[in-house]
């Protein structure tokens, strides 16, 4: 790591710090009893701390010479995860510095003293966050007061490293999921072999083994069963999941209650729980589409990563009055599961997708409750 | 907060060099604060051990013990009160001045107690702190000594040194490496602030307000013809080197450049000694004479003296007021007097009148104004100079006015006789001198002369008495002379010689005080000045001696009982109390032109050139230093990639090694081995891009720093295969 000359320092503002009023207040005072009452030692000391506040001021505007300080990125986290949230602060000055970096006049702040020439030190603390959205990206600030405290120089550190928060996850029971959305696939009228073809394919049988509990009846081979005076059940090959295609629908009243705010962040915690439990039991591809008025869509391939990336949208979605339905979903529509999760139960945006697309999207709320997911306590995950 | 250890022990040492130096600065006053000063160091030495293993009070129980030392330190104040109210010991300063005096065993107290805090917060250090300035602004207002303003200058230092880590601490940085982390930068920034105001300080302008003298007495050394002596006051005793007159010695038309060094100059005299103190006579009525000097009838002409007379030509300040004459004045009956006025020209020279009693009187008034007065004496040596000139009594000796014997101390009388035994066992007085009338307890007027010898001797020989420019009253209940001669036994000349005159006025001799000067600097070619800090007091005694004919003759005997020069604590501050003060008087207590003449006489001064070299020369051969260190460091970091990669493999540069050698000697390596042949010319390559951005000034192309970096990989992979050596 190589010393590099300093670019040219940004704007810095310089104040005094309450310890610095006050030693400002003495140092004259007693300069002023010094010279009234002619007592050298009163009036020399009095001058030496002005002096000393005054340099001070010079060695804390050096400090800053060459400092740059930046926010460490990172992944979007969920609401509730704990997440280490970091400043780095890097000296590109010739001389050693000491000096502070702060993420916000009441957020994250740490002191570094003589920072070698080239280095780079990193300062976080391990946060929960309890709301999504993104947080940070203004610069953070260097500061330093060195080395009495007196006077305190800031200037801007580099911007950018903002942090999303995704909205809390809670369980999600995927076979569920998968049944329920069968169900609902089912009761719009679809024939039963249909949806359980393009559901859960089973078409690649592999043999057959020992009935196990919570195996289906369906399953059964009754030859083998027959044959061997046990029950025997059919063994398929893992036939891949279709892909899922999540529309949320950030509804919400023109003048929303407190209650209707509950709704939305309970949509979009469900929204995201399903994505993340997607990529993470299932092998296709997910994606997420977000209605409204900055309306949205990411699409990945299953990874934890990729959740999080897909579910960015969700950081930052805002409720609306009339969602929109989304368009030009293309041919995603046809090869997925279509879940509407909304903020509303019966959301009448599910009819107009189907319309929109020909293909039918089942609708889901939290108000409805369904067996398949668990919201997130209050507090945790 | 005090895991930090350089902020515990700045801290420590803070609070200990505030409270040494309120203590010291108070100990001339109150000598008892000095004490405590002492106990509440050491107390703090033991406290900085002990703290972490010592389970300290919570903040009720500090509080209360805060609350009975200040109870204790509020009686304590009490009694020194009451003290005060008796005795008037401090009078001079002021009950203002010594309230705040008192006040600073309690904030010593008020230290001790916060620190036996167990929980500390940022606001309790704060608080240590202030009280710590608080400590340190009192002792800066009373002190005057270099040592004082020496502790004062530490407390400072190490003031900066805690709040630098104390600013660290409270911004959460990592605790200090050493217990000495910053000091030395510490202490740079004071010497730098206190460098940067001392211009400021030279020029800024006299204060027209009234001087708050908050610190002891200050007792000026200084000639004061019009105020009494008072033996009561306390404090320092300090001169002012200012000029108080010249004289211009000739004899026999030349310029007499042997003028005894410790040549005495007569002041005035002063007979009553009332309450510890002598106050001025307006008249003193000495014996008359038989016979006088005459005064001339016109024109003056010196008298005829003898031989080896000489003249003595004065020029003294109005402002001294005073008609000082050498000791011994020599005159003749029936000749002119041997001092006269030496009047602008075209007025003679105008004879000082004869007096009845033997003294010569100055004529009134001026014809024309001068800023001095100017006047010639005529003198002579003489066998004995402390005997001068010897006369005949006009009136009996009975007829003495009564002032000349009254002593009203008896415990000094008292003591007298004792002396008078003492001397005789001693064999320092023979039992003729030592017989004492004992009716009276007067001795025989024919042995006054050796007893007043005696005693004078006594006083000024004797290991038990000091002089000392520190004056102290622990006894202040006692008479002045009292509590001198039994008690401190120590002094300045007034004390001394204030002493003498009681001791031989106790066995009915009679005697005076004179004030006057000792000693003179000489200016060359015969000039002489004599400066106030030269003021002197000493006795003269009335005594006698019989001639083989039996007449009785009478001299006035000076004597001088004061310890001479050498032994005592003015002479052992040596150079270094004279450099402070010249300092004091020409810097540090001086007006913005006085401070610049200051400065002016020190750039003239070959000490200061020599001192102001050697600190460049210092300067200079740190930044030598640094810079090496410097490019050293910039070597090692511009490199520090390729060293650290090559140090893996055990290519080390040797001392003394450049960085071109050293990659010659790693290419060498490199080439006799099949895998890093290839990558053998990444070394020179990373030198000679070294050497073109280090020296050549000429910083390398992205693109070139890129193929260095990209050389660095190949020669990472390169090592990485095993070499079969």
């Amino acid at each position: 790591m190589r010393p590099a000359r300093p670019d040219a320092p940004p704007a810095r503002t310089f104040r005094v710090t309450r310890e610095g009023g006050y030693w400002a207040a003495v140092a004259a005072g007693l300069a002023v009893i010094g010279w009234t009452k002619t007592i050298p030692a009163l009036l020399l000391l009095g001058y030496a701390m002005l002096a000393m506040f005054a340099l001070n001021a010079w060695l804390a505007r050096r400090q800053l010479r060459g400092l740059v300080a930046e926010r460490a990125t990172h992944a979007p986290v969920y609401v509730g995860e704990p997440v280490r949230v970091a400043l780095r602060l890097r000296n590109d000055s010739a001389r050693p510095a000491t000096a502070g970096v702060s993420e916000s006049p009441d957020g994250l702040t740490a002191l570094v003293e003589a920072l070698p020439p080239g280095e780079q030190t990193e300062h976080g603390l391990t946060h929960v966050f309890s709301a999504r959205g993104v947080i940070g990206g203004a610069a953070p600030r260097i500061w330093s007061d060195f080395p009495l405290g007196l006077l305190r120089a800031e200037t801007a550190g580099r911007p950018g490293g903002e942090l999303v928060v995704l909205p809390a996850v809670g369980d999600v029971d995927l076979d569920g999921f998968r049944r329920w959305v069968r169900k609902q696939a089912g009761a719009e009228g679809r024939s039963r072999r249909r949806v359980a073809r393009s559901v859960a394919d089973r078409a690649d049988l592999r043999g057959v083994r020992p009935f196990r509990p919570g195996d289906g009846l369906r399953d059964i081979h009754w030859k083998t069963t027959a044959r061997r005076g046990v029950p025997f059940v059919r063994e398929y090959d893992a036939a891949p999941d279709p892909e899922l295609l999540v529309v949320v629908e950030p509804w919400q009243p023109a003048t929303p209650t407190p209650a209707d705010e509950v709704q939305l962040e309970a949509a979009l915690s469900m929204a995201a729980s399903l994505v993340r439990a997607w990529c993470l039991a299932a092998g296709t591809r997910v994606t997420l589409v977000v209605a409204g008025d900055e309306p949205a869509t990411r699409a990945s391939l299953p990874s934890e990563a990729a959740a999080r990336f897909v579910l960015t949208p969700l950081a930052t979605v805002a409720g609306t009055v009339q969602p929109e339905p989304p368009t030009d979903l293309g041919g995603v529509v046809s090869r997925s599961a279509r879940v509407l999760v909304s903020s509303r139960p019966n959301s009448p945006l599910a009819a107009a997708l189907t319309r929109a697309t020909g293909r039918s999207f089942t609708p889901v709320a939290p108000a409805d409750a369904p067996g398949w997911y668990r919201p997130p306590t209050p507090g945790g995950r | 907060m005090t895991a930090d250890p350089a902020f515990r022990l700045s801290t420590y040492l803070v609070l200990a060099l505030a409270c040494a130096a309120l203590g010291v600065a108070e100990a001339t006053t109150l000598p008892e604060v000095g004490g405590f000063a002492v106990v509440v160091v050491l107390a703090l030495a033991v406290l900085y051990r002990l703290e972490g293993r010592l389970n300290l009070l919570n903040m009720a129980a500090a509080n209360n013990l805060g609350i009975g030392i200040a109870l204790a330190a509020a009686a304590w104040a009490a009694v020194r009160v009451v003290r005060e109210v008796r005795t008037g010991e401090f009078a001079l300063l002021g009950w203002g001045a010594f309230g705040v005096l008192l006040c600073g065993p309690l904030l010593m107290a008020v230290v001790v107690a916060k620190l036996l805090r167990r929980e500390k917060d940022a606001v309790d250090y704060w608080y240590l702190h202030a009280a710590a300035l608080a400590a340190a602004v009192l002792a800066g207002a009373i002190s005057r000594k270099p040592w004082e303003y020496a502790l004062i200058f530490g407390y400072a230092v190490a003031a900066t040194w805690s709040l630098a880590r104390f600013a660290l601490v409270r911004g959460g940085a990592g605790p200090a490496r050493g217990w000495r982390a910053g000091l030395a930068s510490a202490a740079g920034y004071f010497v730098v602030a206190a460098a940067a105001v001392t211009p400021v300080f030279a020029l800024t302008p006299a204060s027209p307000f009234e001087k708050w003298d908050f610190g002891p007495g200050r007792i000026e050394i200084g000639y004061t013809p019009d105020q009494a002596l008072d033996l009561n006051r306390t404090g320092q005793v300090e001169g002012s080197s200012e000029p108080a007159f010249t004289v211009t010695a000739e004899q026999d038309g030349r310029p007499m450049v042997d003028l005894p060094p410790d040549t005495r100059w007569r002041g005035r005299a002063v007979a009553q000694y009332v309450n510890g103190g002598w106050r001025r006579d307006l008249l003193l009525k000495l014996p008359n004479l038989d016979a006088t000097a005459k005064a001339p009838p016109d024109k003056w002409s010196p008298p005829v003296l003898g031989r080896g007379q000489y003249q003595l030509r004065f020029s003294v300040p109005l402002a001294v007021r005073g008609d000082i004459l050498a000791e011994p004045v020599v005159w003749v009956a029936g000749q002119p007097p041997p001092v006269a006025d030496l009047l602008p020209a075209p007025h003679p020279p105008k004879a000082w009148l004869p007096i009845s009693d033997g003294t010569f009187l100055r004529n009134p008034g001026r014809p024309e104004k001068t800023p001095t007065f100017e006047y010639v004496q005529h003198a002579a040596p003489l066998a004995d100079p402390d005997l001068g000139v010897g006369f005949q009594l006009r009136d009996p000796i009975q007829l003495l006015d009564p002032v000349f014997t009254h002593q009203p101390v008896n415990p000094v009388r008292t003591y007298t006789r004792q002396l008078v035994s003492k001397l005789m066992t001693a064999g320092r007085l023979s039992a003729a001198a030592g017989k004492l009338d004992l009716a009276r307890w007067y001795a025989d007027p024919d042995h006054h002369e050796t007893v007043a010898r005696a005693f004078s001797r006594y006083l000024a020989e004797s290991p038990e008495f000091t002089y000392s420019l520190t004056l102290t009253r622990p006894r202040p209940e006692l008479d002045p002379v009292e509590e001198f001669l039994e008690h401190t036994r120590s002094g300045h000349c007034q004390r001394f010689a204030s002493a003498l005159v009681l001791m031989l006025r106790s066995v009915g001799i009679p005697a005076v005080l004179v004030h006057g000067f000792k000693g003179h600097e000489p200016l060359g070619d015969g000039r002489y000045v004599v400066r106030q800090d030269q003021a002197h007091v000493w006795a003269a005694a009335l005594v006698s001696r019989r001639g083989a004919d039996g007449v009785v003759t009478w001299y006035w005997l000076s004597l001088d009982p004061t310890p001479a020069a050498g032994g005592d604590d003015e002479a052992a501050g040596g150079a270094t109390e004279a450099g402070w003060k010249w300092f004091w008087d020409k810097f540090l207590d001086a007006s913005p032109e006085e401070r610049l003449a200051a400065i002016g006489e020190l750039a003239r001064n070959p000490v200061t050139h020599a001192i102001a070299g050697g600190l460049v020369g210092l300067v200079a051969l740190g930044w030598v230093v640094r810079s090496y260190a410097h490019r050293a460091a910039g070597e090692a970091a511009w490199l520090d990639p390729l060293l650290t990669e090559l140090r893996r493999h055990g290519f080390t540069p040797e001392t003394g090694e450049t960085a071109r050698e050293f990659a010659g000697r790693v290419r060498t390596a490199l080439v006799a081995r099949p895998a890093t042949a290839a990558v053998a010319e990444v070394p020179m390559q990373w030198a000679d891009g070294y050497y073109q951005e280090r020296f050549g000034g000429t910083p390398l192309a992205p693109d070139r720093r890129a193929a260095l970096d990209a050389g660095l990989v190949s020669l990472r992979a390169a090592l990485a295969v095993p070499h079969p050596g």
